[in-house]
C-alpha cells in the first residue's frame, strides 16, 4: 500500500496523557426510572376522582358570562400547565367536583363552578407489561431495568469512545514522527481528491439550486467549518491540514495492522458492502458512495478505524462506570 | 371516551412517537418524543385544549418533507384515536 508517507517514531497510544474525567461515565437513574414510566404510560387511565383537584388534573370549569352562549363560559383545562390563569388554577386546587368558589379567571372575579375532576393514572409497570414488548431474554420488570441500564452504559460508552479516539489519535500524531508527506501520491492524494471533487459537485448542485454560481471553496468552507471571509490560502491551510491527519492515521492504522497480521483488501470490503447492501436494501452503489467513494478509499477507512479500535480496546476498559 | 393514545410514526418524521389525551372530545398533554424540541413543544401547546376534531382541521396536511410532519402525524394520530371510539 502507498501510503505517501513513512512512521518514523511512534509514540505509544498507551502512554497518551488522558485525563481522567474522560474515563469516567455517568448513566443517570432518574432516565432508567423515566424510561421505565414510558412503558407504563402506555397504560395510563383517565377517570373521574371525587376527592380535591391535585396538579395534573384535568378539570372542566363554568362560571356566569352573559355574553356566552347560554349565559355561562366552560372550558376544560389540565391544571398546572398555566394556559388558562396562573392564579386561577393555583386556586383550584382542592376543590371538588360541583363546587363553586369565587376566584379571579383573567383578572376578573368569578363564581366558578368544578364540573368534573378526571385524574390520569399511571399503573406501576408490571412483569406482563414488560412481557409485551417482546425484548429477547427480557421478562420481568428486573430484567427490563438491567437490561435499560445495560442499553445506557452502552450509549455512553460509545458516545465517550469517539471522544477518547480521537483525543488519543491527535496526541499519537502529534508526538509521532512521520517521513515528509508526498502530497502527489499516495493516501493524501487519494483523501485530497475526495474533498475536492465533492465540494466541485455539491458546488455545482448548489448553483443549479440557487441559480448562480457558487464556488467550490464556499463549500469548503462550509465543511471545514470556517467562517465567512476565510481567505483562499487559510481554506487550502486548513484542508492540507484535515487530509494529512488522516493520512498520518492511515499509516498508523496500516502499521498496527501488519504487526497484528490484519490485512484488508478490495475484494473483502467489496463483500462486506454487497452484504450492507442487500442487509439495508439499498443499491449498491449507494452503499459504496457513502463508505468509499472507491473501494481503495474504503480499505483506507477499515485501517484507520482499526486504529482506532485499538485504542478502545486498550481504554475501554478504564472506563469507570458511575449510576448517579 | 376518556383516553390516552400514543402514535409511532414509524420514522416518517424527526419525531418517533406523539401521545396525548383525549377527555370529554378535548386535547390535552401532547407530548412528542425527538422532533425539533421548540417547535413540537409549541405544538403542544397550541393543541391543548382544543377539541380534536378541531386539532385533526388545522394540522392534517401540514408538509415538513416528503408530504409530512410532527404536526400532521399529530392530526393522523387524533384522526385515529378518534375513529377507534367511533368503531
Amino acid at each position: 500500500m502507498n501510503l505517501g508517507t513513512q512512521l518514523l517514531q511512534e509514540f505509544d497510544f498507551r502512554e497518551a496523557e488522558v485525563p481522567e474525567k474522560l474515563l469516567s461515565l455517568q448513566v443517570k437513574q432518574s432516565e432508567i426510572d423515566r424510561m421505565m414510566v414510558d412503558v407504563a404510560m402506555q397504560y395510563l387511565t383517565i377517570a373521574p376522582v371525587q376527592g380535591g383537584i391535585c396538579k395534573g388534573d384535568i378539570v372542566r370549569i363554568s362560571w356566569p358570562d352573559p355574553a356566552a352562549e347560554n349565559g355561562k363560559a366552560e372550558v376544560q383545562i389540565s391544571v398546572g400547565r398555566n394556559f388558562l390563569d396562573a392564579e386561577t388554577e393555583q386556586q383550584l386546587l382542592g376543590h371538588k367536583a360541583g363546587e363553586t368558589a369565587e376566584m379571579p379567571v383573567k383578572g376578573v372575579m368569578r363564581q366558578v363552578t368544578v364540573l368534573s375532576v378526571k385524574r390520569r393514572n399511571i399503573p406501576p409497570l408490571t412483569d406482563d407489561m414488560v412481557a409485551k414488548l417482546e425484548i429477547p431474554d427480557v421478562k420481568t420488570v428486573e430484567e427490563y431495568a438491567a437490561s435499560l441500564k445495560a442499553n445506557l452504559i452502552e450509549k455512553a460508552k460509545d458516545e465517550r469512545n469517539r471522544i477518547l479516539t480521537d483525543f488519543v489519535e491527535k496526541q499519537v500524531m502529534d508526538k509521532s514522527s512521520f517521513a515528509p508527506i508526498n502530497q502527489e501520491e499516495g493516501v493524501y492524494r487519494l483523501f485530497f481528491s475526495v474533498y475536492v471533487d465533492y465540494a466541485k459537485a455539491a458546488a455545482a448542485e448548489a448553483s443549479a439550486k440557487a441559480g448562480g454560481e457558487i464556488h467550490p471553496s464556499e463549500i469548503l468552507r462550509r465543511m471545514l467549518r470556517k467562517p465567512e471571509g476565510t481567505s483562499k490560502d487559510e481554506l487550502h491551510a486548513a484542508l492540507h491540514e484535515m487530509v494529512e491527519q488522516r493520512t498520518k492515521l492511515c499509516c498508523l492504522g496500516y502499521t498496527h495492522a501488519q504487526a497484528d497480521g490484519v490485512t484488508y483488501t478490495e475484494a473483502q470490503c467489496d463483500a462486506e458492502l454487497h452484504e450492507m447492501a442487500k442487509q439495508y436494501d439499498m443499491p449498491y452503489e449507494d452503499v459504496l458512495a457513502q463508505m468509499g467513494p472507491t473501494l481503495e478509499h474504503v480499505v483506507l477507512g477499515k485501517y484507520e478505524q482499526y486504529f482506532g479500535e485499538k485504542i478502545i480496546a486498550y481504554y475501554a476498559p478504564k472506563y469507570d462506570i458511575q449510576i448517579l | 371516551m376518556d383516553k390516552h393514545y400514543s402514535h409511532k410514526t414509524g420514522g416518517r418524521t424527526c419525531a418517533s412517537e406523539v401521545s396525548f389525551d383525549i377527555v370529554d372530545g378535548i386535547v390535552h398533554n401532547v407530548v412528542f418524543t425527538g422532533g425539533c424540541r421548540g417547535n413540537t413543544q409549541g405544538v403542544a401547546a397550541l393543541a391543548e385544549g382544543m377539541k380534536a376534531e378541531d386539532v385533526v382541521t388545522r394540522l392534517k396536511g401540514i408538509d415538513c418533507h416528503g408530504g409530512n410532519s410532527c404536526p400532521n402525524e399529530l392530526a393522523t394520530a387524533v384522526a385515529a384515536c378518534l375513529a377507534e371510539d367511533c368503531a
